[in-house]
């Protein structure tokens, strides 16, 4: 067995160092709120416009093509970093249906964009009540097209693109004849630059020399290049003394509103040096100047470089990937074992999901390390830790049952679930800041703990009702096998009414708390609720005789639409505290989920009433 | 026989089947309620389904939420009356049950003895009431007194249609409610009205609207009918929230105005907001935290207490909430949510009971199944 975890690990070892980084990756930037590292940035701006987090067909990470952004190369507005998968909307931009999976890039849906100027103006000043869900992303398209623009300007005041090409110019700035400059060099060198500056503005245009035709020209420059002011994105300058509650700035908003510390301009300074050195391929001057960067960011404010490191792990390794492929081999393999060589199948199929559940809880504690807060704070986190506690149980009921039943409904719920998250992860940064009310560590470390550990418990219960049905179609001479699995049931709907009254409760006192009410109807409170009066019905109706063991089990495979509803359902609903707002996909989905429960419930429960 | 016929009766009261029974009802009071939120808002949905004793489904009369619970409450007291629920074995259960009928008793003291309300303090000010969230007054002022307005306040409850107020000692007209509406608006005549109408009701006229699905966006108004000696000024007002002006009348010489306004509740101390703040998480519209800087002036003694997002003031059975807040140009409102519950710590204690009942039953039903199964 430990040679066989030993090639488990191995294997695992091969997902860890996998991937291509960049000197800049753990660069810290505010965006949406919080500091995180520039790779999480770069990440969530690609998969904005690409719809994925790196550009595979490149080879290119997000860091990669975001650093290839900032250094303006011309390859990159011609790369296919833009995913329109409605086709009225690529006929629309004159562009082909067919080419490439429907990616397109920056230049031809600008060219496209121009041409139909004047139904874009006319949209964007549009009422948004009156939208239609088209034009909604014909805005998108267009709101991407900007983000893009307004991106790619973000370093130029630091990109060397004006050359001094007069000699008395260069000599005054005390560079050499020829030398290529950066805009923020002028701002460094203000104060002699405007000595040439003055005696230039006060010549009559027919008295100008040689030297002052090329500064007049040498302004212009600058003129232009100061339009990419409004790139206000890439807010990775810190405020200079540090305040926590203050925003960050761009590179070009400190320039542009002239108030710099020399820490801030140091800053500055370093990242030139890294732009140029990029440029020249200079690979030690461009470690060098990161390494400088970093060190005058340290005195500014205390860099949690653990958080942020660990951050840039995190997206790289994407351990919940890794976890869903286990619990689909732990799946696997106990298919297998009811065919062949159950023992061993079993066996293997109980270490792959014991490996998965480590390595998901891995990833939890990761992300609460990450945000510094309790598990649970999004629905996205919601989904990662129900399935996390659906396939802990499953592995304890495993545990002391023995009868495969935990590692057939933990690797099918664990799956089930992460490919679920997954749909939620595209939306974009999964790691956001609260609002105010739900800002309290303590009422999410309990309340929202609770519940969804009590989400958990349900699904499970459910499950094994589901189970029971099916045991008891294909195999209903086994009676000793489906008692189990009903005690089981029994005493995990128990501790399902457990979890889920409890959580319900503190719910209502983080509500008394905060509001002063305990319980006002909200649609929230009322899917809790639903939750709790099913589990207490079901209890009671079996212990007053009113069911039969059968019948409770086909009741408790009505406890994971109660779940469904409580969970997503009120959120299609949009009123109340809680509400996170809602796609059309997700009522679609729903509405099927609880369509094949009913089927399977009734077919099931019927097959099993005719045929005992 | 007499002993009998008590044992049967217990047993009836006490039967889990009505229990169940409530239980699946409530669970279609549910649904049907947090659907029905969707179009009808939060607060009339509850008001239908939850906090009223009979609902009717065209003319078919249904128990609401209210009376449900009352006979879930009650079934479950009888739970007590049952041989053998202090056995061991039975022991986590009858702790659960416990706890159960403790929460629906605290459900029920709330829902009869608690007041809540909003505060809007602008900063630099002082306030020493409450307004409700629903329920409205009708203010009549008299302003004939150069040293103090004397107010007579008439509640919601007696502001029915065609209610006759009369025998006021303060006021010397007695007032018929003609119509009251919960939410209104009021329309430009495009003639004047008859001699009778006075007022505002000269130019204008009240019209109905569905409620609001917010139900504090609604402008309620009053139409009344004023008759008493004066007969020039006997007539028909009207009244509205909100109203620029206050509507006045001069009665027998006398000064008196009329308003309607959401019901107040004084407070015996008072509240000034010397600071609101708001933080936000940095460049983003995401409030970060909300919090009031407030002095409790009691007995003209002013005492500095900080009221946050989750950590609100609580003082003499009230509790003080940081509820909203409106940013102006040079001073902001801060609107506190006022609430006064006798229930309040219900919750906290049964949900200690039921889960101590549940754990304890789970604990001594485990060595019983490792039993079943050896």
């Amino acid at each position: 067995m430990i040679r066989f975890y030993l090639a488990i690990l191995i294997f695992l070892s091969t997902f860890l160092f996998s991937s291509n980084g960049s000197e800049i990756e753990d660069i810290p930037i505010q965006e949406f709120g919080r500091i995180k590292p520039l790779d999480t940035f770069a990440r969530n701006n690609l998969l904005s416009f690409y719809g994925k987090r790196s550009l595979k067909h490149e080879d290119l990470s997000a860091i990669q093509w975001m650093t290839m952004l900032f250094t303006n190369m011309d390859s990159i507005f011609n790369k296919d970093v833009f995913n329109i998968d409605n086709p009225e909307i690529v006929y629309t931009l004159n562009l082909d249906w067919e080419n490439n999976y429907h990616k397109y890039n920056y230049s031809e849906i600008l060219e496209g964009i121009k041409l139909q100027q004047e139904y874009f103006t006319n949209l964007s000043a549009k009422p948004e009540e009156s939208l239609t869900r088209k034009e909604i992303d014909f805005i998108d398209v267009y709101n991407d097209i900007y983000a893009f623009n307004e991106l790619s300007r973000s370093l130029t005041c630091l990109l060397p693109a004006i050359r001094i090409e007069d000699a008395k110019v260069a000599e005054y700035l005390g560079i050499s004849d020829g030398e290529v400059v950066s805009y923020y060099f002028f701002i460094r060198n203000i104060d002699k630059f405007s000595i040439l500056l003055k005696d230039f503005i006060d010549k009559d245009r027919s008295e100008w020399s040689e030297s002052d035709m090329s500064l007049s020209s040498l302004m212009l420059v600058l003129q232009q290049i100061e339009q990419d002011s409004f790139s206000k994105r890439l807010k990775i300058i810190p405020p200079d003394p540090y305040h926590e509650n203050e925003s960050w700035k761009s590179p070009w908003e400190i320039l542009i509103e002239k108030k710099f510390t020399d820490k801030q301009s140091m800053l500055l300074l370093s990242l030139e040096e890294y732009i140029h050195a990029l440029i020249d391929s200079n690979h030690e001057l461009m470690k060098k100047s990161i390494s400088d960067y970093k060190n005058t960011l340290s005195e500014i404010y205390n860099v949690n470089t653990d958080i942020l490191d660990r951050e840039v792990w995190y997206n790289k390794v994407r351990l919940l990937y890794l976890t869903i492929f286990l619990y689909v081999i732990a799946f696997l393999s106990i298919c297998i074992s009811w065919t062949f060589k159950p023992n061993m199948f079993c066996n293997l199929s109980f270490s792959f999901i014991l490996a998965g559940c480590l390595i998901h809880l891995y990833a939890i504690i990761n992300r609460m390390i990450i945000m510094q807060r309790p598990p649970v704070t999004t629905l996205y986190e919601s989904v990662i830790f129900v399935s996390f506690i659906a396939v802990l149980l499953s592995i304890i009921i495993e545990y002391f049952k023995k009868n495969s039943s935990g590692l057939f409904l933990g690797s099918i719920i664990g799956t089930f679930l992460l490919f679920v998250s997954f749909g939620y992860e595209s939306d974009g940064d999964t790691l956001g800041m609260l609002v105010a009310v739900l800002n309290s560590n303590f009422w999410l470390a309990t309340h929202v703990v609770t519940i969804t550990i009590g989400y958990g418990v349900t699904v499970v219960a459910s499950m094994l009702g589901h189970l029971y049905l099916i045991k008891k179609i294909i195999n209903p001479k086994e009676k000793k096998q489906l008692k189990k699995i009903y005690d089981s049931l029994l005493g995990i709907t128990l501790f399902a009414l457990l979890f889920t009254l409890f959580g319900t409760i503190l719910g209502g006192i983080w509500a008394d708390q905060s509001w002063g009410r305990f319980w006002g109807w909200d649609p929230k409170e009322n899917g809790a609720l639903l939750i709790v009066l099913w589990l207490i019905m079901m209890l009671h109706l079996r212990i007053t005789g009113l069911i039969k063991p059968l019948g409770f089990c086909f009741g408790m495979v009505f406890a994971n639409v109660a779940v469904a509803l409580a969970w997503f359902g009120v959120n299609l609903l949009n009123v109340g505290l809680h509400s996170y707002g809602f796609t059309d996909n997700v009522a679609t989905n729903l509405f099927l989920f609880i369509f094949i429960e009913f089927l399977f419930a009734l077919i099931t429960y019927g097959f099993c009433k005719k045929y005992r | 026989m007499n002993k009998l016929n008590l044992n049967k009766m217990i047993k009836f009261l006490g039967n889990p089947n009505i229990f169940v029974f409530g239980i699946a009802w409530m669970i279609v009071l549910v649904i049907v309620g947090t659907i029905a939120q969707r179009d009808m808002g939060l607060y009339q949905a509850q008001q239908i389904f939850f906090s009223s004793w009979v609902g009717w489904f065209g003319f078919i009369p249904y128990p609401s939420g209210r009376l449900l619970m009352f006979i879930i409450s009650f079934n479950l007291l009888f739970y007590f009356f049952r041989p053998n629920i202090f056995k061991l074995s039975k022991l986590g259960i009858t702790i659960t049950h416990l706890g159960a009928l403790l929460l629906m008793i605290g459900g029920g003291i709330t829902a009869y003895y608690s007041q809540e309300g909003r505060m809007a303090i602008t900063e630099g000010e002082i306030s020493n009431y409450f307004e409700d969230y629903y329920s409205k007054e009708l203010v009549v002022v008299d302003n004939s007194n150069q040293d103090y307005d004397e107010y007579t306040v008439f509640n919601e409850k007696i502001l029915y249609d065609n209610n006759i107020i009369e025998n006021q000692s303060t006021i010397p007209f007695q007032i018929e409610v003609l119509k009251f509406f919960r939410n209104c608006e009021p329309i430009r005549r495009d003639y004047s009205g008859d001699r009778n109408s006075h007022g505002l009701a000269r130019n204008f006229y009240l019209e109905e609207l569905d409620p609001d699905k917010e139900y504090e966006r609604n402008i309620s108004g009053v139409i009344i009918n004023i008759q008493g000696p004066d007969q020039d000024n006997n007539g028909i007002y009207i009244v509205f929230q909100g109203q620029p002006i206050r509507q006045p009348i001069i009665y027998n010489g006398s000064k008196f105005y009329l308003e309607l306004r959401n019901q107040r509740t004084y407070l015996p101390f008072e509240i000034e907001l010397l600071d609101f703040k708001k933080v936000l998480h940095p460049s983003t519209d995401i409030p970060k935290s909300f919090s009031s800087d407030i002095n409790l002036i009691e007995n003209s003694i002013p005492r500095y207490v900080l009221i946050k997002m989750n950590e609100p003031l609580r003082h003499k059975g009230y509790t003080f909430y940081q509820s909203s807040f409106f940013e102006g140009e040079f001073s902001d409102i801060s609107v506190l949510a006022v609430v006064e519950n006798y229930g309040r710590l219900f919750p906290y204690i049964s949900s200690i009971i039921m889960c101590i009942g549940i754990l304890l039953h789970l604990i001594l039903k485990i060595p019983n199944n490792k039993r079943n199964q050896n």
